[in-house]
């Protein structure tokens, strides 16, 4: 069942409704919508207008706690196998102005069928549907894989869009290399067009689009007013990493990790090495850290500035206190709900939390008056 | 039956000598080629810290697929020889490779195409890999007739 009736809506509320007081700051926390297929990324239209990536192919609208019936129109086809399907959505940062919607979703080849991408592209949201939709960027060489897809999305403040490419498991050598977009980050403008400031445009076989290299699959990407680029990524068994970005540089996936291989085998016997950069902090065991947000809101002044990870594994959320580019206190939070697979920061200042699998939840982390 | 058990045990080490030498090989040599300083402690230490990590520290038991696979291919192959004139070497190579067959071409193909054993992604990879399964499966051949030839005496 993928919509809720208002009566049905209270009672969840009412039964899914907790409070928490810590020494700290005190919260509540409430399920809004479930039901949600595979629910992976939420965008904010406004205060009572989301928008839901479902897994499985589908765009939903969430009005005033209500989840909609009618799925957006218009959303390209997508590959949903594995760990792909639709995956991000993205306001333009002037969406008020042109309603543009940004969609990262793993789609099959039409000619090599067995073979498969990641792609991004971007429609005006009209009423429940999205028009003119354009293409924007495709990952290259195609894949047989259907995992590591990244397929993280943020606008930076030039109004340039930073495109987060896994390195599709099979092909994890392929990141320390610049004629693919395996196991990068990819800038691009809000057309697709290249941007003139890229760091390997001149760069003699280099893909243009490059910005950063040498990832695994990353799950999270912030950008801080200040610029700074957070992105954390899934290690292997162990080595999850959370790591600030510059242009150009190479994070060592898979030279160098803290983790190895789910088989057991050694990935790399090296953790650091000249010309490779380190993650600001990592995780041994994994945590599977998913979707991630820079908390921003009025509604817990305790928490401004702080990221917030979402984890799939065991199932909680990880606060991160940060001094600049540095961490200094990690917090384990919201561990009742079992796998999340995305934290957002809502413009009221509340979070919201989605949960993984095939009955998704949005659950809406509020204070208490 | 004890002496096929310790047999079937050695046969699967053959095997998994394989499985992670190739891994470990394969990863090294690319870590040689992107300009990492591999030494002959880091080869010496890396194949067996692969051996003991594939078979009981992975997220996975590969040790145990393994031991399914050779354990099917070998009872299938029991069943043929008595069906079919053929020599047992042959038969119990052919049914190691196509048990490692098996684990390096077919596996994948319900895990949407993730060789999780990562020296099994490239087709010299997946070859050496099957090869290991035949050589594991002539062992387990010639040996085991031994055990049968004993226990008819």
């Amino acid at each position: 069942m993928k919509s809720l009736n208002l009566g049905s809506f209270l009672i969840g509320l009412f039964l899914h409704s907790t409070l928490i007081f810590s020494n700290e700051v005190a919260y509540k926390t409430e399920v809004v919508v479930e039901g949600l297929d595979n629910p992976w990324s939420i965008a904010f239209v406004s205060e009572n207008q989301w928008l839901v990536t479902e897994r499985s192919g589908d765009l939903r609208t969430v009005k005033d706690g209500i989840l909609q019936s009618d799925p957006v129109a218009g959303v390209p086809e997508v590959l949903f196998a594995g760990q792909g399907g639709l995956s991000e959505v993205l306001l333009h940062p002037k969406f008020s102005e042109n309603r543009l919607v940004y969609l990262s979703f793993s789609e099959s080849d039409s000619v090599e069928t067995k073979l498969n991408r990641l792609t991004v592209v971007r429609g005006r949201l009209e009423g429940n549907s999205l028009v003119d939709i354009k293409t924007i960027f495709g990952s290259h060489p195609l894949r047989k894989t259907a995992a590591h897809y990244g397929a993280r999305m943020k606008f930076m403040a030039d109004g340039t869009l930073l495109i987060t490419s896994g390195d599709g498991f099979n092909y994890r050598e392929k990141a320390q290399f610049l004629d693919n977009h395996f196991g990068k980050i990819v800038r691009v403008n809000d057309d697709g067009s290249i941007p003139a400031d890229n760091p390997f445009l001149n760069t003699p076989g280099a893909l243009p689009e490059i910005w950063s290299y040498g990832h695994r699959n990353l799950q999270g990407l912030v950008i801080a007013d200040d610029g700074t680029v957070f992105e954390h990524e899934h290690g292997p068994k162990g080595g999850d990493e959370l790591n600030v970005v510059e242009p150009g540089k190479n994070y060592g996936w898979p030279a160098i990790t803290y983790g190895v291989d789910y088989s057991g085998a050694i990935i790399s016997p090296f953790t650091d090495q000249p010309g490779m950069e380190q993650p600001i902090q990592y995780w041994v065991p994994s945590i599977a850290p998913s979707g991630m947000t820079l908390y921003r809101g009025d509604m817990f002044p305790m928490w401004k500035g702080d990221l917030f990870i979402a984890a799939l594994v065991p199932g909680d959320v990880r606060r991160i206190e940060l001094d600049g580019e540095k961490t200094i206190n990690e917090t384990i939070m919201f561990n009742e709900f079992g796998r999340i697979r995305d934290v957002a920061s809502a413009p009221d200042g509340s979070l919201i939390l989605a949960t993984d699998g095939e009955n998704g939840k949005l659950i809406r982390v509020s204070a208490v008056k | 039956m004890l002496r096929t058990t310790v047999v079937f045990l050695m046969a699967t080490l053959i095997a998994m000598f394989f499985v992670a030498a190739q891994t470990s090989l394969s990863n090294l040599w690319w870590l040689s080629s992107v300009d990492m300083p591999i030494t002959g402690s880091i080869i010496i230490s890396m194949l067996l810290r692969d051996l003991i990590g594939m078979s009981v520290a992975g997220a996975f038991p590969i040790i145990a697929v393994v031991v399914a696979g050779l354990a099917i291919a070998f009872f299938v192959a029991h069943i043929l020889l008595k069906i079919i004139s053929i020599e047992r070497k042959i038969i119990y190579a052919l049914a190691g490779g196509a048990a490692l067959f098996a684990i390096v071409v077919l596996m994948p193909l319900a895990f949407y195409n993730l060789d999780l054993i990562a020296g099994a992604r490239t087709l010299l990879g997946k070859g050496i890999l099957i090869t290991g399964g035949m050589i594991a499966g002539y062992y387990f051949g010639a040996k085991s007739k031994k055990v049968v030839a004993n226990e008819k005496s």
